[in-house]
C-alpha cells in the first residue's frame, strides 16, 4: 500500500470519526435538553439501578425503607416461627412452619375449628413486623405481629390506640381468631400498599370490587423517590451519554434527582407517605393507583389531612389525630408538621435538610454530620446534634449564645435544640416521637382546653420537668397527664416519665409509682406498653429483652397477669416507689378520655 | 530488525518493572488498609486491572521479537515495526487508561481517562491479528 493511500484512509477515518463525535454531541445535547413526562413511564427496579449506582444501592440497602414490604423468605422474616404461641382475648395463636418450610399462623378459638393462615409477605423490619396472608385476590394483615426489639409476639390490637374494651366494627374481613382479636385485620390491597411499595396500584375493579394489585417493587426502593427509571436505565446504557453527564454535570431529564428539586417539591416526595392525605375521589386511586410521581406537586392529587379536614361532612373526623392547635400527634403526619414550621415556610427547610436517604444510621436516617452519640436500645437511633439547626441558625452555634438562648447549661440535654423545638409529643408504632412542627415553645402551655387536664398539648418544658415548673402556675405535666389525658396524651406522658432526667428528692419514686399504676390501670395496652418501657428505662436501663426487673410484663396481658408482674416489681423496688394514692387515681382517671384513634387505615 | 528487538526489550522490561512496582504499591495499600484504595470498589477494581494489564502486556511486548526473523525483507521489517509499535502503544494506553480512570471516578464509571482503554484495546487487537497473520504467512 502506498504512503498516499494510507494517508487518505487515515484522513477519511479521522473525518468520519470527527463527524460521528459531532453528530453524537448534538444528539446528546438535544436529548439532555428534552424534558420528559415520567407519568406512565416504565419502572426498572432497583437491580437495574445498582449496575450504575452501586454506592447508592448499598446505602439504600441498609435502610428500613428497603425492607418495608418483603416476601416471606428466611432472609426477611424476623418473627419467631419455631412454634411460639400467643394467647389473647380467648384466642391462641401458634406461629410455626409447614412441611415445605413456609411460615404460618394457626388460630385456635374455643368452639370453633382452628384456622391456619400461610404467611406470604411481611411488612416492617425495624420496630415490629406484621404479616400478610392471601385470601383469593387480596392480602390481609394478620392479627398477630412480632416485636423485634422485645423479641416477642403481641396482638395487633395492642399496637393501636384502642382500649381493652374495643369492640369489633362492621368491616368485612376474613375470620382468624374472631371477634375483637381480628379488629385490626386489614386488607393490604387498598391500605398498606400505598405507602409501603413503589408505584402501588390496587387495581380494584369498580364494578366487581375485585383486586388485581400490582407494585413496581416491594418496599420503598429507588423509584419511589427518583421516579420511574426504565428510560433512564436504557438511555444510560450508552457510555457516551453517561460521560457527557459526568463531564458537564447537569440534570438528566429521564430521572428525578430530589436534591435538584425546590424544597417543597422534595418534601412532597416524602409527604406521599409521611403525610396522611385525602383525595376528593378515591375511586381512581383504587382503580389505577396513586398518580403521584417524584417531582410532582403533591396537592395536584390530594391534600394533607388537617385537624379540621372534613370527611363526608364531618369536620371532626380527623380532629383526634392533632393537638388542639393543629400540631400532628400521630406519626405519618411529619409532612404536616414540616408545612407548619417557620423553618420550611420562611427558610426553605425540607426533609433532606436533616434526613439523608443514603447516609446516617438507618434508625432515623439523620444525616451523618448531625448524628450524635448512640443510645441504648435497638430502637433508638443516635441523638442529633445542634449542628442540624445551626447549619442555618449560625449565631446559635457558640456555647455562650446557647446559654443565653436556652437558660440551660449549654453542655446539658436541656440546651439541645430539638428538646425544646421538637418535643416528643407524637405517638406511633408503640413509641413516642419528636414533633416535626418545629416551633418556639410556650412556657408552659396552659391551654384553655386543658383546664380540666384533658387532651391539652404537653409543653416542651414539662416533658423534662415532669412535675411542673417550680414557681410557675401548674399546667398539665406528665405526672398528672399520665392519668388525666386522652390516650395520646397519656402515651406522651408515660414516655416523658421514662426519658426525663431525675430531679432528686422523692421525684423518682413518685415517677416509678405513677408508671406502675399506669401499667396496671390504664385500659389502653399501647399506653401500658410505653409506661412499661419507661419503667424499664428507670429500673433496668440497657437491659436486654427478657432480662432484668420487669422484663416479663406483657402490656396486652389480662388484668391478673399484669397485676402479678407489677406487684412483683413493686416488691422488688420496695421503698423506692411512692405509690399513687388510690383515691387520687380514681378522681384523676375519671377525667381521662378514652376515645380510640383510627390511625390511617 | 535489531532496532525493533531493542525497542521491544527496553519497553517490555521497563514496563514490566513499572507495573510490578505498581503491584507492590497496591499490595501495600492492602497491607496498610489504605481507605482510599479499599473503600471504593470501583477504584479498587480499575487499579487491579491496570496492574494486571500492565504486566501481561509488557510480557506480550517482550514476546513479540520472537516472531521476527533476521532474514525479513524491508517490507516485512516495516510491517513488523508497525506491529511492534501498535503493541507497545496498547501496552501503554490500556493500563494507563485504567490507572488514570481511578482518579476522580464517578459512581459506577471510572474517570474519563478510561477512554484510553478502548483505543489501546483496538491497537492491541490489531497488533495481535497482524502478528498472527505474520506467524501463518511467513515461515
Amino acid at each position: 500500500m502506498s504512503r498516499g493511500l494510507v494517508a487518505l484512509a487515515l484522513a477519511i477515518g479521522v473525518t468520519a470519526g470527527a463527524a460521528g463525535v459531532w453528530a453524537k454531541r448534538r444528539a446528546l445535547a438535544a436529548d439532555l435538553a428534552t424534558a420528559r413526562d415520567l407519568h406512565g413511564a416504565g419502572y426498572a427496579g432497583s437491580l437495574a439501578c445498582r449496575r450504575c449506582h452501586p454506592d447508592h444501592d448499598a446505602t439504600w440497602s441498609r435502610t428500613f425503607h428497603r425492607t418495608m414490604t418483603t416476601e416471606a423468605t428466611p432472609a426477611n422474616i424476623r418473627g419467631d416461627f419455631s412454634g411460639a404461641t400467643l394467647r389473647h382475648a380467648g384466642v391462641e395463636a401458634r406461629m410455626d412452619r409447614d412441611a415445605d418450610g413456609g411460615y404460618r399462623m394457626t388460630f385456635a378459638t374455643p368452639g370453633a375449628p382452628p384456622r391456619t393462615a400461610k404467611v406470604v409477605r411481611a411488612v416492617g423490619s425495624r420496630r415490629y413486623q406484621q404479616y400478610l396472608a392471601a385470601e383469593g385476590d387480596t392480602l390481609w394483615r394478620l392479627p398477630v405481629a412480632y416485636h423485634i426489639e422485645e423479641k416477642r409476639w403481641f396482638p395487633m390490637t395492642g399496637a393501636f390506640l384502642f382500649s381493652d374494651r374495643a369492640t369489633i366494627d362492621d368491616v368485612a374481613r376474613p375470620r382468624y381468631g374472631g371477634g375483637v382479636f381480628d379488629r385490626h385485620v386489614t386488607r393490604w390491597n387498598d391500605n398498606c400498599v400505598f405507602c409501603h411499595n413503589v408505584a402501588p396500584n390496587p387495581g380494584r375493579d369498580p364494578s366487581t370490587g375485585a383486586f388485581q394489585t400490582t407494585v413496581a417493587e416491594l418496599g420503598i426502593a429507588c423509584e419511589a423517590c427518583h421516579g420511574p427509571g426504565a428510560e433512564h436505565a436504557r438511555a444510560n446504557a450508552d457510555p457516551s451519554r453517561r460521560y457527557a453527564l459526568h463531564l458537564a454535570p447537569r440534570a438528566d431529564p429521564t430521572i428525578v434527582n430530589p436534591s435538584r428539586l425546590p424544597p417543597a417539591r422534595a418534601a412532597d416526595i416524602c409527604g406521599r407517605c409521611h403525610g396522611q392525605r385525602i383525595t376528593a375521589d378515591v375511586g381512581p386511586f383504587l382503580a389505577h393507583g396513586d398518580p403521584f410521581v417524584a417531582g410532582d406537586d403533591l396537592t395536584r392529587y390530594s391534600r394533607p389531612l388537617g385537624r379540621d379536614t372534613p370527611l363526608r361532612g364531618d369536620a371532626t373526623a380527623f380532629a383526634a389525630r392533632f393537638w388542639e392547635d393543629g400540631t400532628p400527634r400521630l406519626t405519618a403526619y411529619e409532612y404536616q408538621g414540616l408545612l407548619q414550621s417557620a423553618c420550611a415556610i420562611k427558610g426553605g427547610l425540607t426533609c433532606t435538610s436533616c434526613h439523608g436517604m443514603h447516609e446516617g444510621d438507618p434508625r432515623g436516617q439523620i444525616r451523618a454530620p448531625f448524628a450524635g452519640a448512640n443510645r441504648a436500645g435497638a430502637f433508638e437511633g443516635p441523638t442529633v446534634t445542634d449542628q442540624m439547626c445551626t447549619q442555618c441558625h449560625v449565631p446559635l452555634a457558640a456555647p455562650a449564645a446557647v446559654a443565653a438562648h436556652t437558660h440551660h447549661d449549654p453542655a446539658g440535654e436541656g440546651a439541645r435544640c430539638v428538646g425544646c423545638h421538637m418535643p416528643r409529643i407524637v405517638y406511633g408504632v408503640l413509641d413516642v416521637h419528636r414533633s416535626h412542627r418545629i416551633e418556639i415553645p410556650t412556657v408552659p402551655r396552659n391551654d384553655p382546653l386543658d383546664a380540666g387536664y384533658g387532651a391539652g398539648r404537653p409543653d416542651a418544658c414539662t416533658l423534662c420537668h415532669v412535675d411542673g415548673l417550680a414557681g410557675r402556675e401548674k399546667g398539665p405535666h406528665p405526672s398528672l397527664s399520665l392519668f388525666t389525658s386522652d390516650p395520646v396524651g397519656r402515651a406522651v406522658a408515660a414516655d416523658a416519665l421514662g426519658r426525663a432526667p431525675s430531679w432528686g428528692g422523692d421525684e423518682r419514686s413518685r415517677r416509678l409509682g405513677a408508671l406502675l399504676a399506669s401499667m396496671t390501670e390504664d385500659d389502653f395496652p399501647a399506653v401500658r406498653h410505653i409506661a412499661w418501657r419507661s419503667l424499664r428505662r428507670l429500673i433496668a436501663p440497657g437491659a436486654p429483652p427478657g432480662e432484668g426487673l420487669g422484663a416479663d410484663f406483657d402490656p396486652s396481658g389480662d388484668i391478673p397477669a399484669r397485676l402479678a408482674e407489677v406487684q412483683r416489681v413493686r416488691r422488688a423496688l420496695g421503698a423506692a416507689v411512692h405509690d399513687v394514692d388510690v383515691r387520687t387515681l380514681f378522681v384523676l382517671s375519671a377525667i381521662a378520655s378514652h376515645q380510640q384513634l383510627e390511625i390511617g387505615e | 530488525m535489531n532496532d525493533e528487538i531493542r525497542r521491544c526489550r527496553r519497553f517490555g522490561w521497563t514496563s514490566l518493572a513499572a507495573w510490578a512496582l505498581f503491584g507492590l504499591a497496591i499490595e501495600a495499600a492492602h497491607g496498610f488498609k489504605l481507605a482510599a484504595y479499599l473503600d471504593d470498589s470501583l477504584r479498587h477494581t480499575v487499579l487491579r486491572l491496570a496492574h494486571a494489564h500492565g504486566v501481561i502486556l509488557a510480557l506480550v511486548v517482550l514476546a513479540f521479537p520472537a516472531t521476527l526473523a533476521p532474514d525479513d525483507d524491508e517490507r516485512r521489517a516495516r510491517a513488523a515495526r508497525r506491529t511492534g509499535l501498535m503493541l507497545r502503544a496498547a501496552a501503554l494506553l490500556i493500563p494507563a487508561g485504567f490507572a488514570l480512570g481511578a482518579i476522580a471516578p464517578h459512581e459506577g464509571d471510572p474517570g474519563w481517562p478510561v477512554v484510553l482503554v478502548p483505543i489501546g484495546g483496538a491497537l492491541l487487537v490489531g497488533g495481535l491479528i497482524r502478528t498472527a497473520w505474520r506467524a501463518w504467512r511467513f515461515r
